[in-house]
């Protein structure tokens, strides 16, 4: 087992003097500054023989496995640090650019961000519907002797005191327990409910904010406030601020990828690039192949493609002698040559069936459950895309029209949603962990908002934009943390309550980014994700 | 004098202040030609003027505040001398000399610049034949007569003004009536309506009419204050209480696209506090969007002419007038059957069975009158519009009276509410405001618009920002020019831009001065359309739905979601109908074309100064492998007489050069075949650029 350990370890020295090189070629990163970095990391990594009990990682006893089958392993770990190596290379002969300053003929190359990044990349899970804080993550042991009561004056008059009033709109006066059970996680001692067991297992990993808070209490406005900043449709999501301020290092992969079977309540305006140039739109990938629309060619043309994108050529340049100083042709003719790439790397990227039965396993991909697999397919593909240098992933959990929008039948509606994204979770943080991407990958698991205490119809809950839990863990955040706090009936956020610019603020900034210098001038003026008020607050605390 | 000037007095004394300043200012305004020196003036001229108060110096020294002014006097036409040359006055204000471009060239330009398409090989040849001295002008005329036109100038306005279909947000309802909007603008575009009229009403229609519309033109009027509806709109905030919320934005939403899109005014930057550059004030924002404070929604008037509209009342009438005796003998019958009294009267259950199938009968051969998506205002519900802090409707601080910018209108406007007692006047009052001859914003920003639809960046590159932070013109003097011209020419936009595509300027080869364009993603869909044979003409109406596959409606889950009134589903229209020109083509607000976005179609919640255009990969994965284009080109290939020569008249309208007919026959003897030479022009560099 030491063997073993020390195999780990090696690798992870490996794949983090390949990173030290690559941070040194984008970002200029110094060399003591990465050897506390690896020391740090180093002591936080568990030994595997002493993570037993509910508490074990799940990667683990696979990871064990699959090195044991492989009779040691380190040329495949070699192999696949170097592919990853070939992906992130910055591209010669070009001058890095600073954020902002965007090359139109290349707008996906690469940016140095304004001060030493964290993390490199998202994950942004998105549990499209409002999941209930109170049945998950935010545990109200008070709910139980309250249940079936009004809520109390005290917590009404505060809520009525505020701008989240209209919460009580459509609900009944009588409080409603969480139907589900709680139990305490890892050393963090974090209570988390029978629906999240798998994920439960990373509780230690995690950092809960719990003090969330949105501006409308309707899906749509408060889902565009959580992507874009603002509750009206019409502006930049983050996906889009962050690669039309990084780029992305994958060459001929694009560099903001969405992912869902049915999108986000509110549609394309959540993750929709708004005023930024249409460089930074994102790009849908499916977990099946084909993974993009338009990817394959036709039948009638596959066959001689390369001979046809060469005649392609040659009458362009033909053409191209007509116009001595059009960039622009140079640049079309180049998209043709990137887009006969792109059709391998996104189709390479796109098989997931390549990976191991283990990982398979791990992400639940084997579950008899489609949902389960389709969630579960999305959260690996995130992971194979992060690793190819896609600078931001956002997977939407929506496996239909419903969401987690439990207006009535809580149980109904809560428990199958879990199940079916519990373990691809779950997986994709093991997973990441093992590949020690989660250093330099965040990951976000957030909704537009939560649900009420107060009970709704047919046991169900109303929406809840006054307080709800979010998590983050990864690359830049300080793990086992629990930030801000509701009431006892956790209905609002009564302790450092949080607004999604302090989020989006502080997500720039694990990236490197100061949100303040990160804006995009529209009719005169200067927008940012973060509001141009600046009334942002980044979450300081809980990064490292 | 307006409440702005009392800015820094406690609320009280302000209030105080405010209601002597309006008596002051209604006197003022009673005796205005005796006493002009007791309005204030402009923030220029006026220490009084609040702008001048709040922001002294540089900022009120901005070039779009000055009047307009033309540089050539009032004798434009085609008479300014360069270098003792004639030459047209546009290039007079042009220093560069330019080299044309050649014949061929321009024909492509033009066509692709007046109608969106590209010149067939027919027309490419009768136009080369054309020796003639005003071939040109000749050619220009054609395209601006042929109805093609107004479908390719109709795009700029609805990205201005932010059409969609849809109302966006979680349900994103089908608009079902946006689409008559989209026709009369396209309408406008074809008519030659004078601007200042398509100003006026798209903005106050409905109070410039006093009765039902006796004339198409008429009933135009009503029709375009669709514009006023054409904004997102939250119809599920009733749901959670948040109809208020709902509302402001509505407000803001008009208030911001209203400066930026017909005043270039960058109005959403003063929604918070005062402007951080221009000469605007918080206030401002809140006295413009005044003159919507009564704005409702109307989806019940009428869009039909007075005479339809009677014709069909009568029709209904006369339904009416047989359906009722047969009512009665059904009622009485009825009645006759429960009282089981007047056995005569009774009739058998047979007989009722058939009398109800005609009455039913009669009923569905009623007309409904069809109604569309309007406004008005309503004039018992006038929202008080208070400055809002932060812009945050929950919280309101002084209220203010409809106001223009007060930098250069301090006073308050004269507003005469329309006899009929129908509306306020106020949305007229700034209809007219916005075309009277002293307004420094409405021709600049308009002819800027059509300078850059036609040249790719207009003369003040940011289309929608006059402002201090907006991009000073190229030359202010060709703009001021411009600006007058169309002025001149009664606002006839079809004389601006034959004015400015007979200049040298326009006529230029890329370079300095201009530069290639890309096609738009709606060009780009139709040409490949057009030179295929594919592409139908529609004579406006509802639009036409593409079919798309399942997993595109999912990017708004609600879309599976159908309801009774067929608004929140997606309806495909018939295979037939599919080949129509883009802009026809549904817009909704969350579920977009993929193909369509690929080539930069603009979000449609803001209005759009300017097309992005972008030049990437996946745009060459569209053209080279979407299932719609290859089948385009299965019947261009499929005539036995398909050759080298024939597919490069069809795509590319001109015959091969000997080199390229080389180049493709070394292609075709590899084995390739025609069809897939086809793709290849197709995706040709030549095809995807105005030149």
């Amino acid at each position: 087992m030491v063997a073993l350990n020390k195999q780990l370890d090696m690798r992870r020295g490996v794949l983090y003097s390949i990173r030290k090189w690559r941070k040194q070629g984008l970002f200029g990163f110094s060399a003591p500054d990465l050897w506390v970095k690896l020391s740090l990391m180093s002591k936080n990594l568990p030994n595997i023989d002493e993570v037993t009990g509910p508490n074990r990682p799940a990667w683990a006893s696979p990871r064990r496995d699959f090195l044991r089958s492989l009779g040691g392993g380190f040329g495949l770990f070699a192999c696949s640090a170097l592919d990853r190596l070939a992906y992130c290379q910055p591209p010669v002969g070009s001058k890095p650019r600073r954020i902002g300053d965007v090359d139109p003929l290349k707008p996906h190359a690469p940016r140095i961000p304004h001060f030493a990044a964290r993390a490199k990349s998202v994950i942004f899970l998105f549990m499209v519907g409002g999941p209930s804080q109170i049945d998950t993550f935010d545990y109200k042991p008070q709910l139980d002797r309250l249940d079936g009561k009004p809520v109390p004056g005290s917590i009404r008059d505060a809520l009525n005191a505020t701008r989240h009033a209209n919460v009580f709109h459509g609900c009944d006066d009588v409080i409603f327990k969480s139907p589900f059970s709680f139990q305490q996680y890892g050393e963090s001692g974090m209570w988390i409910s029978e629906l999240m067991p798998h994920t439960a297992k990373h509780a230690d990993q995690l950092c809960f904010i719990h003090s969330m808070q949105a501006d409308s209490n309707n899906h749509a406005p408060a889902s565009y406030q959580l992507h874009t900043g603002d509750v009206r449709a019409g502006k930049a999501s983050l996906g889009s601020w962050v690669t039309y301020g990084l780029g992305t290092e994958s060459e001929d992969l694009p560099g903001y990828v969405v992912l869902f079977d049915a999108g986000p309540l509110g549609g394309s305006a959540n993750y929709t690039n708004g005023f930024l140039p249409p460089a930074f739109q994102p790009t849908r990938f499916r977990s099946t192949l084909p993974p993009l629309h338009h990817l394959v060619p036709q039948p009638g043309f596959v066959q001689g493609q390369t001979q046809s994108l060469s005649l392609l050529k040659e009458l362009n340049e033909l053409h191209r002698q007509q116009y001595p100083n059009a960039m622009e042709l140079d640049a079309r003719i180049a998209t043709y040559e990137l887009a006969y790439r792109m059709q391998a790397s996104a189709m390479q990227v796109g098989s997931i069936d390549q990976e191991p039965q283990h990982i398979h396993k791990l992400y639940g991909i084997d579950s008899p459950e489609a949902r389960t697999q389709s969630f579960s397919r999305k959260c690996l593909l995130a992971r194979r895309l992060v690793e190819r240098g896609v600078r931001f992933v956002q997977v939407y959990d929506m496996p239909d029209k419903d969401g987690w929008d439990a207006h009535a039948k809580l149980v109904e509606n809560h428990r199958p949603r879990a199940q079916w994204t519990d373990i691809g979770v779950a997986g994709l943080l093991a997973d990441l962990r093992q590949s020690g991407l989660l250093d330099t990958t965040l990951v976000v698991w957030a909704s537009e908002f939560g649900r009420t205490p107060m009970k709704q119809g047919d046991l169900g809950r109303q929406h809840n934009a006054a307080g709800f839990t979010i998590w983050m863990a990864g690359g830049g955040i300080r793990p086992g943390l629990r930030i801000g706090s509701t009431d006892e009936i956790g209905l609002m956020a009564t302790q450092r309550p949080v607004q999604f610019r302090d989020l989006h603020a502080t997500i720039l900034t694990a990236l490197g980014i100061d949100y303040e210098h990160l804006s995009y001038e529209v009719s005169g003026r200067d927008e940012r994700i973060t509001g141009v008020a600046g009334s942002a607050q980044p979450l300081m605390d809980i990064l490292t | 004098m307006t409440r702005s000037a009392g800015l820094g007095y406690p609320k009280r004394i302000r209030f105080h202040l405010a209601w002597t300043a309006i008596a002051f200012v209604l006197s003022a305004s009673l005796f205005a030609q005796q006493e002009q020196s007791e309005l204030i003036g402009s923030a220029l001229v006026d220490a009084r003027n609040p702008i001048a108060k709040l922001f002294s110096g540089e900022r009120v020294d901005l070039w779009s505040l000055k009047p307009i002014a033309d540089p050539l006097g009032s004798h434009p036409d085609r008479s300014a001398d360069r270098q003792g040359v004639f030459s047209h006055p546009i290039d007079g204000l042009i220093p560069e000399a330019v080299e044309s471009l050649s014949k061929e060239q321009l024909l492509q330009r033009m066509s692709l610049d007046l109608n969106g398409l590209r010149a067939t090989y027919e027309e490419r040849t009768s136009f080369l034949e054309d020796d003639s001295i005003d071939a040109t002008d000749k050619l220009v005329d054609r395209l601006m007569s042929d109805p093609r036109f107004g479908e390719h100038w109709a795009r700029f306005w609805l990205d201005a003004v932010r059409y969609s279909d849809s109302n966006g947000f979680d349900w994103d309802e089908y608009r079902k009536e946006a689409w008559r909007y989209r026709d009369f603008v396209v309408r406008v575009f074809n008519e030659d309506l004078p601007y200042d009229q398509f100003v006026l009403w798209q903005l106050a229609g409905d109070e410039l009419l006093d009765g039902p519309p006796q004339s198409q033109a008429q009933l135009d009027r009503l029709i375009a204050t669709g514009y006023l509806r054409l904004g997102p709109f939250d119809n599920a905030a009733k749901l959670f209480n948040e109809q208020d919320r709902a509302r402001a934005e509505v407000l803001t939403d008009l208030t911001e696209t209203t400066g930026s899109a017909f005043l270039g005014l960058t109005l959403s930057c003063c929604r918070c506090h005062h402007h951080k550059t221009d000469p605007l004030s918080h206030q401002d924002h809140y006295r413009f969007r005044a003159f919507f404070a009564a704005l409702e929604f109307d989806d019940s008037t009428p869009v039909l002419l007075s005479q339809e509209q009677q014709a069909i009342e009568k029709h209904n009438q006369a339904i009416d007038a047989k359906i009722q005796p047969l009512e009665a003998r059904l009622e009485a019958s009825k009645k006759a059957t429960q009282d089981s009294q007047e056995e005569s009267k009774v009739e058998s259950k047979e007989d009722m069975k058939k009398l109800k199938q005609q009455i039913d009968q009669l009923r569905s051969q009623k007309q409904t009158l069809q109604t569309g998506l309007l406004a008005t205002d309503n004039v018992k519900k006038i929202d008080a519009i208070c400055v809002l802090d932060q812009g945050n409707h929950q919280k309101p601080l002084e209220e203010v009276q409809p106001g223009f910018p007060s930098v250069l209108y301090p006073n308050p406007p004269q507003i005469e509410a329309p006899v009929d007692g129908k509306s306020t006047g106020r949305r007229l009052a700034l209809a007219r405001w916005m075309v009277q001859p002293d307004n420094p914003w409405t021709a600049r920003v308009i002819v800027n618009r059509v300078w850059q639809n036609l040249f790719g960046e207009g003369l003040v590159a940011t289309a929608n920002d006059l402002g201090i932070t907006g991009s000073v013109p190229v030359s202010q003097e060709l703009l001021d020019h411009l600006a007058v011209y169309l002025v001149e020419h009664h606002w006839s936009i079809k004389s601006l831009i034959r004015y400015i595509v007979l200049s040298e300027a326009y006529q230029a080869q890329v370079g300095s001065t201009r530069k290639l364009r890309r096609l738009s993603a709606e060009q780009m869909r139709d040409v490949i359309l057009q030179v295929t044979g594919q592409l139908q003409h529609r004579n406006g109406g509802p639009p036409v739905w593409p079919e798309v596959s399942e997993d595109v409606l999912q990017a708004n889950p609600a879309t599976l979601d159908d309801n009774e009134t067929k608004t929140k589903g997606w309806y495909p229209s018939p295979p037939s109908q599919q080949t129509v020109r883009s802009i026809y083509l549904i817009q909704k607000r969350t579920v977009r074309i993929p193909w369509m976005e690929t080539f930069d179609l603009p979000e449609n919640t803001v209005s759009c100064a300017r097309r992005d255009v972008s030049i990437v990969a996946p745009q060459a994965l569209a053209l080279l492998n979407a299932d719609w284009i290859w089948d385009a080109t299965d019947p261009l290939t499929r005539q036995d007489n398909s050759s080298i020569q024939s597919l490069f008249q069809a795509v590319l309208s001109r015959r091969p050069t000997e080199q390229e007919r080389t180049l493709c026959q070394s292609y075709l003897d590899t084995g390739r075949t025609i069809r897939e030479l086809a793709l290849v022009l197709i995706n040709s560099n030549e095809l995807g650029f105005v030149p």
